[in-house]
């Protein structure tokens, strides 16, 4: 699945090493300098003249986040002469770099555009530059309520968005949705429960995406048919409970935290409005296991060994969908 | 806090106009890279006029050109491939991933 050639190698390392540098930077220069890095190293990663779908994809993604940088070193520059409206613009420009909603129209048309390992890639690391950036300005008083704003709004979308979909991406797209906005609302509270998040939202992801890239699902209907023996089944299912954020699994640990903060700081009703998202969100990953585990698919007669994606494996899968909960224990520990 | 003079008022409402292009709807793809690079014109010249009265010296602004220039060169080349692919610039054409 991951071809380790040359250009992808050099690619991904600079893709990484333009998010720590936008993470690291002391002024808002060099971290629109990290973006656009990650920007430029990321377009090759997913572009192709090949096919109509991942050029047009390329396409609008660079379209989108060139516009957000415009917006970030415009901003920044403007710092010293109106304070209030260039770090409200950045924090939108962020918001719109990460897909965020209202923001958020670009992402799932992109998403839909890819394959599962360039995915992975789009879910997690291109998150962690604009988070951490939205992160330094949450203590803000002018971008306070725009992180407030998108949080609701991407907790709703994300959860109302990924009804009606049969595309497993678009599914996956409005869970990334759904789940910014839990770590929003973290970052307003308590920057090291974001993080906590940020992690166990990267390896459940992977883990998920992995298990659909083995098999190459991309579609609803697929993953009735994709496996041929019922390990992955359950495994599969595992995951996308863990996702959901369903007690006995990992998933639970980060929504756990998060909840605590949030009643401490007594934000009542937009954790109200948080929780029955996740509720919808974890009907619709319901949906795609109960029908891969219930309808019984036909079953080879030889074993033809399934090539899961060479890092992530089905016991690193399980330990890390399972053993989560184990979290806060090693918390009290320290 | 400074004031920001008539110089970076009427570059800002270049700026302005530059979102104002990007966010039309044009019938090419070469008028949005058009736009994109106005935009980063316009803030070349907010940049280097107001860079100096912070404090710091000319060559940041040669850094961000570096980095506008690269991001140009990336559209164009993304513009190359759209045009391998589908046939046209057209933005009419861009209708197979919209749900």
């Amino acid at each position: 699945m991951i071809s380790f050639s040359p250009h992808k190698i050099i690619f991904l390392l600079s893709l990484l090493s333009g998010s720590f540098l936008a993470v690291s930077s002391s002024s808002w220069f060099s971290a629109w300098i990290g973006l656009e890095l990650n920007l430029m190293s990321f377009i090759p990663l997913i572009s192709s003249s090949e096919n109509q779908l991942p050029s047009e994809a390329s396409l609008k993604y660079f379209l989108v986040q060139a516009l957000g940088s415009a917006i970030i070193i415009l901003s920044s520059t403007l710092t010293f002469f109106i304070p209030m409206v260039s770090l409200s613009f950045i924090s939108l420009a962020l918001l719109l770099k990460l897909g965020a909603a209202p923001l958020h129209f670009w992402f799932p048309q992109v998403m839909e555009g890819l394959n599962w390992t360039q995915i992975i890639i789009l879910m997690t690391i291109q998150k962690l530059a604009p988070m951490f950036l939205i992160s330094y300005l949450s203590s803000e008083y002018y971008t306070h309520s725009i992180l407030f704003l998108g949080g609701i709004s991407s907790a709703i979308i994300g959860a109302l968005g990924g009804i009606n979909q049969t595309s497993l991406r678009k599914i996956l797209t409005y869970s990334s949705i759904n789940h910014l906005s839990w770590m929003l609302f973290a970052m307003l509270i308590n920057e090291t429960s974001w993080v906590i998040y940020f992690l166990m939202y990267t390896l459940i992801s992977a883990s998920v995406v992995s298990h659909f890239a083995s098999t190459q699902t991309y579609f609803f209907p697929h993953s009735i048919n994709a496996n041929y023996s019922p390990l992955p089944k359950i495994i599969s299912s595992m995951n996308l409970y863990s996702l959901g954020g369903l007690p006995p699994f990992s998933g639970f640990t980060p929504k756990w935290i998060i909840t605590q903060e949030m009643i401490q700081s007594s934000f009542y009703l937009p954790l109200f409005i948080l929780l029955l998202s996740s509720l919808v969100t974890l009907y619709f990953y319901i949906r795609i296991t109960l029908s891969s585990i219930s309808i019984s698919s036909t079953q080879m007669k030889w074993n033809t060994p399934l090539k899961p994606l060479k890092i992530l494996s089905s016991p690193l899968c399980t330990s890390i969908n399972l053993f989560g909960l184990l979290i806060p224990s090693i918390l009290l520990v320290i | 806090m400074m004031v920001l003079g008539i110089e970076g008022f009427g570059l800002l409402t270049m700026v302005f106009c530059g979102f104002w292009a990007f966010i039309s709807n044009h019938k090419h793809l070469l008028n949005v890279l058009l736009s994109l690079e106005f935009i980063m014109l316009n803030v070349f010249g907010i940049m280097s006029v107001y860079t100096f009265s912070v404090g710091l010296e000319g060559v940041f602004v040669m850094f961000f050109l570096v980095m506008v220039a690269c991001e140009g060169a990336l559209g164009l080349s993304l513009l190359v491939s759209i045009v391998r692919s589908h046939g046209n610039d057209y933005f009419s054409g861009f209708g197979i991933l919209v749900c």
